[in-house]
């Protein structure tokens, strides 16, 4: 029966919910009886091992008023706002039952639904949802390819200001090809992890992450550079090698989101504590290799339009250089690395 | 800088010695004269090889040359010679082979490491000493005259080698008599005589590449002072040497910074930039540059440096005692404005010596932006706007002994750009900052 036959009478639809809450099936009540259970002589079968063969029954009276009664199922049938048991109950607009871990809810025909979206001006004309992410996609991956584009641009600028020989061209080549490929390269394997556990790849997304990481770590570059030559900071570089393991961590916490878009407090977290982990070994690493090699300051000169620190005077620098001798002393008193021993001191 | 470092000790040192053939074998005789056949034999018996030992292994790791100066037993030879055992006295000992073959044990009792000397005292006596020349005391021996250097060379056997006085070296701060002859590693610490066999001075080091027989002998009158120096405690500790080496380079390097200032500086040319230049004598400047580099640099480093020819011996792996000051001047050619300023960082970085973790601190660096020139001209658009950096370590084993160097540079103007880099070994942390303040003072405009 269906209800088109009876298009006279107010529509009754019946929509049937799984676990996740998500609408599996809409159907319009017609006729004048409808059973749901699990079994097959039903007129809903419903794929739920929580619910009875034969669970409940939806009738209409001759005052057209659609009810639901439960056949003395196992598990019963429950009001679904109040977790109250079932045996028979008037079916209005936006009442819903639980059925093993289904939810039927009911909804009349003059039920009310939000308003209308509107779509983008710009694919106002797109209707098929299929062209729409297309044109999404398009979108992603010309931004993807253009900040890549930016990327592999800045870092030639870059290449040509430290250019003070004849030029090479190889290291143009290295800026142009290599540059690209290796972003490329780490957004494909990005791209394969998340085919392989989502069934999508999402290249465009994983470039455009890898191309905005590396216009950072040109930026950054450029940002300490000035910053050591504006204020004479002797820990510019450290701080950069910070601020870049940082920003390593915001690269892999948006990699993995692509993949799990859920749990972004989590994901950011783990992704934290490794780069922080993996910091604390490079900065150890370094300092015991660094401490002892040779200094190698005054490293980033600028021409001299950049502004930097006021002067100080004579007095004053040598005042600070002074302040330098106690921290000399005190280290004179500590032992020296392991691997070097001093002069003998057993006497 | 080190790689700088002409002169040679002489010291014999276990990697060096060759298989010693069994028996003396007398070097050149067809080169030696009838007197040097009458010096050496009149000598022989009162020189001594002189090894440094290893206590646990008891294999010579250092063998060099000694001579003796008293009836009693005693002898001076080089303190670096003798310096592992000083430093080290648990660890290594030492002892003296005569030229008849006998043995014995020998104690130190006073070093100058200014000057590169040991008082030892041998476990007998009875021997012949050596008197030192009276002329050679007083300065005045006359250049050209024929001298004999004696020693053991390579552990081959003890042997005399001719040379001639040919004055005090001039470009040195201590004073080190320049011999035109050759020397051998292993004749450190031994005489050289005059043709009366009295002491003209001791061998001590010579040129170790592109010279030859350019050889140093550390005049006799500092031989003849050590004599007269208190003598370390019996049993002595390396700590109390160590402490006495402290306080020797401490006062000698008061006198070297006090000299440098008093001496002041001249100012030199560099574009539109004034770099000074110590007036002292005991500096040679070499200077070099990337002119004739191919392909052709789009960006010129002409570089002075000028080096003192001192270093101090205090271990086999440190020396001290040197000033090194370097000037470039940098004119743009070609590179755009950040390309001619990576140029000159690329010039700046300040590498000093390798790193010995063993024997100094970590540096401590201060970086700052400062005034050059002189506080009391110090206004109007003339200042000069520089960048600077300062590096110190500190001498583990030494107190109040610092490895320093100092670098102003000046930024680009009218496309040239100057700096100037002051390397300090075994210096006062006091003096080394006056020192570079001093040369951040004389660094000026051209006006």
């Amino acid at each position: 029966m269906s209800a088109a036959q009876n298009p006279s009478i107010d529509p009754w639809w019946l929509e049937i919910r799984g676990p996740d809450a998500a609408v599996h099936t809409r159907l319009r009540l017609g006729g004048a009886s409808l059973s749901v259970g699990r079994g097959y002589g039903n007129d809903l079968v419903i794929d739920d091992a929580y619910v009875s063969p034969a669970h409940a029954r939806l009738t209409r009276d001759d005052d057209s008023q659609w009810w639901i009664e439960d056949l003395g199922s196992d598990n019963g049938t429950l009001d679904a706002r109040t977790g109250a048991p079932v045996t028979r109950a008037a079916l209005f607009d936006r009442a819903s039952f639980t059925l093993g871990r289904t939810v039927l809810e009911v909804r009349h025909g003059a039920s009310p639904v939000a308003p209308t979206l509107k779509l983008p001006a710009s694919t106002a004309g797109a209707t098929l949802p299929a062209a729409a992410a297309t044109r999404q996609l398009q979108t992603l991956g010309a931004q993807a390819a253009a900040l890549m584009l930016l990327a592999v641009l800045l870092s030639a600028v870059s290449i040509w200001m430290k250019q003070t020989g004849e030029p090479k061209l190889t290291n143009y080549v290295y800026g142009a090809v290599l540059l690209p490929l290796m972003v490329m390269g780490w957004a494909g394997a990005w791209a394969l992890v998340t085919r392989i556990l989502t069934h999508r790849a999402h290249f465009a997304r994983h470039l455009r992450i890898a191309s905005l990481s590396l216009l950072f770590l040109i930026f950054s570059e450029a940002l300490f550079k000035t910053i050591d030559y504006a204020f004479a900071w002797v820990s510019a570089s450290s701080a950069e090698n910070v601020v870049n393991w940082v920003a390593a961590a915001v690269m892999i916490t948006a990699h993995v989101r692509v993949i799990v878009p859920q749990r972004l407090g989590l994901i950011a977290g783990v992704a934290g504590v490794l780069a922080l982990a993996a910091l604390g070994l490079d900065m150890s690493m370094k300092s015991d290799r660094l401490k002892y090699q040779p200094p190698t300051i005054i490293t980033s000169l600028l021409p001299p339009v950049f502004p930097t620190k006021p002067p100080v005077s004579g007095d004053a620098l040598f005042e600070r250089i002074g302040a330098l001798k106690a921290e000399l002393d005190e280290e004179r008193r500590k032992d020296p690395p392991a691997g070097f021993n001093a002069l003998g001191d057993s006497d | 800088m080190r790689a700088l470092l002409l002169v040679a000790c002489l010291a014999l040192h276990t990697i060096q010695a060759h298989g010693a053939p069994a028996g003396g074998v007398r070097a050149g005789p067809e080169a030696v004269s009838a007197t040097a056949e009458a010096i050496y034999r009149d000598a022989k018996p009162r020189l001594l090889q002189i090894r440094t030992l290893l206590n646990s292994a008891s294999q010579k790791s250092s063998t060099g040359s000694g001579f003796l100066v008293s009836a009693d037993g005693l002898a001076i030879t080089n303190y670096h010679v003798v310096s592992q055992h000083a430093l080290e006295p648990q660890t290594y000992r030492m002892e003296y082979v005569s030229a008849d073959g006998s043995r014995g044990t020998l104690r130190l009792l006073a070093f100058d490491t200014v000057n590169d000397l040991a008082l030892v005292r041998l476990d007998r006596g009875g021997w012949r000493p050596f008197e030192f020349d009276a002329r050679a005391l007083a300065d005045q021996l006359p250049r050209g005259e024929r001298l004999f250097s004696l020693g053991n060379p390579l552990d081959i056997g003890f042997a005399v080698m001719e040379g001639n006085y040919s004055g005090l070296v001039e470009r040195s701060y201590n004073e080190r008599i320049h011999l035109s002859g050759p020397m051998n590693p292993g004749m450190s610490g031994g005489p050289t005589l005059t043709t009366g066999s009295k002491i003209a001075g001791i061998n001590v080091a010579k040129i170790g590449w592109g010279a030859e027989q350019v050889s140093f002998l550390v005049p006799a009158k500092f031989a003849a002072a050590l004599l007269q120096r208190p003598h370390l405690p019996e049993g002595f500790t390396g700590r109390e040497v160590r402490a006495e080496i402290g306080r020797q380079v401490n006062a000698w390097q008061a006198g070297l910074y006090k000299s440098l200032q008093d001496k002041g500086f001249k100012p030199t040319t560099a574009g539109p930039f004034r770099l000074p230049e110590s007036n002292a004598g005991y500096f040679t400047c070499w200077a070099n540059t990337n002119a004739d580099d191919k392909p052709a640099p789009r960006a010129r480093a002409d570089t002075t440096q000028c080096n003192m020819q001192n270093w101090l011996f205090i271990a086999g792996d440190l020396y001290a005692g040197n000033v090194a000051i370097q000037r470039t001047h940098f004119t743009n050619q070609s590179l755009n404005s950040f390309q001619f300023a990576n140029f000159v960082s690329g010039k700046t970085a300040m590498g000093t010596d390798r790193a010995n973790p063993k024997r100094m601190t970590p540096a401590a660096c201060h970086e700052d932006v400062a005034w050059a020139g002189a506080a009391d001209a110090a206004s109007g658009d003339d200042r000069l706007r520089v960048r600077v950096a300062w590096c110190a370590s500190a001498y583990r084993d030494f107190e109040g002994l610092y490895n320093v160097s100092f670098m102003a540079v000046a930024p680009e103007r009218d496309g040239q750009a100057a700096s100037i880099t002051v390397f300090m070994n075994g210096t006062d942390y006091a003096n080394a900052a006056a020192l570079a303040k001093r040369l951040l003072a004389e660094f000026r405009t051209g006006t």
